[in-house]
């Protein structure tokens, strides 16, 4: 091996190193599986309204989704709280900085578009937030940790089929389901944020356990 | 070194947990870094005594130094 090829590899061990050490958990499993079960209990909600035709405005459902964001952002901000005075380390750490800054954009962006279009569209709306979830999530890059990073990529993935396939066949598949545009906007945020969440906390806890069994 | 140039404060125990090594294998290392001015420590009491560990001016310097001479090699190699 020449010289050059073991600096190189020196190089590799640093910059793995350095990359592990600043992955920052900024979503914990518990505060995924808890978003989830009431991302479903909302959608739930919603979905009943739409069942017994019970009118629900644009804004209402907005402001719903937009009160469970804030209640599930201080349960999980709680348990980084939590954890950060459990390790000795300060809570408004370097890592939660670089998530809020880089989450920043897609949230603004969407929060304001979703906003405009939810009183004609409710289900775009709802496309909005899901697209623009898994832009701020992929935003955090490489100080994500993968599992986020793959949720991320669920939600982006999740959301443009959809988008694409409600575009074109979305008055048709209404008309299957038996459903109208309230509860199309609650199966999409049930299929992604009740979901996924559910999916991705679930394997993150289970993933944990395989590393450390109780013996 | 390279986990104490990524953020600044490390406590021994997560270091330990981070690189895998053992109590007296750790301490060692980080002895000789201080003996060098690389590494300073901070002690905090929380209940119970906790020494946090942190790269110095000189240490950072040294490691960005030691970087630099690894990407001199690399470079050389391929050219």
């Amino acid at each position: 091996m020449k010289d050059s090829d073991h600096a190189l590899e020196h190089l590799k061990v640093i910059r793995g190193m350095m990359e592990k050490a600043t992955i920052y958990r900024a979503l914990s499993a518990p505060a995924a599986i808890f978003g989830g079960l009431l991302a479903m209990l909302i959608g739930f909600y919603f979905l009943y309204h739409d069942q017994k035709e019970i009118y629900v405005s644009g804004y209402k459902f907005f402001w719903t989704w937009a009160i469970a964001l804030i209640i599930g952002d201080s349960f999980n901000g709680f348990l980084l709280f939590r954890r950060a005075r459990k390790e000795g380390v300060t809570f408004l750490s370097s890592g939660l900085k670089h998530t809020c800054f880089a989450c920043a954009p897609a949230a603004i962006a969407g929060g304001i578009i979703s906003y405009e279009v939810v009183e004609q569209e409710i289900e775009l709306c709802a496309l909005v937030w899901v697209l623009c979830y898994g832009v701020a999530i992929l935003s955090m890059g490489g100080a994500a940790p993968r599992s986020l990073r793959r949720l991320g990529w669920a939600f982006l993935i999740s959301g443009s089929v959809i988008f694409l396939v409600w575009m074109k066949y979305g008055p048709a598949m209404s008309a299957i389901l038996g459903i109208n545009t309230l509860g199309a906007g609650a199966v999409m945020m049930m299929l992604t944020f009740g979901l996924l969440h559910l999916v991705h906390g679930g394997g993150v806890l289970l993933r944990k356990e395989e590393k450390n069994p109780v013996s | 070194m390279t986990m104490l140039a990524s953020r600044g404060e490390w406590k021994f125990q997560e270091l330990k947990d981070q690189l895998k090594m053992s109590d007296g294998n750790l301490i060692t290392h980080l002895r000789s870094l201080q003996k060098a001015s690389y590494v300073s420590t901070k002690k905090e009491l929380k209940g119970r005594k906790v020494t946090k560990y942190l790269l110095t001016r000189s240490g950072e310097k040294a490691f960005k130094e030691y970087l630099r001479l690894l990407e001199q090699i690399v470079a050389q190699g391929s050219s």
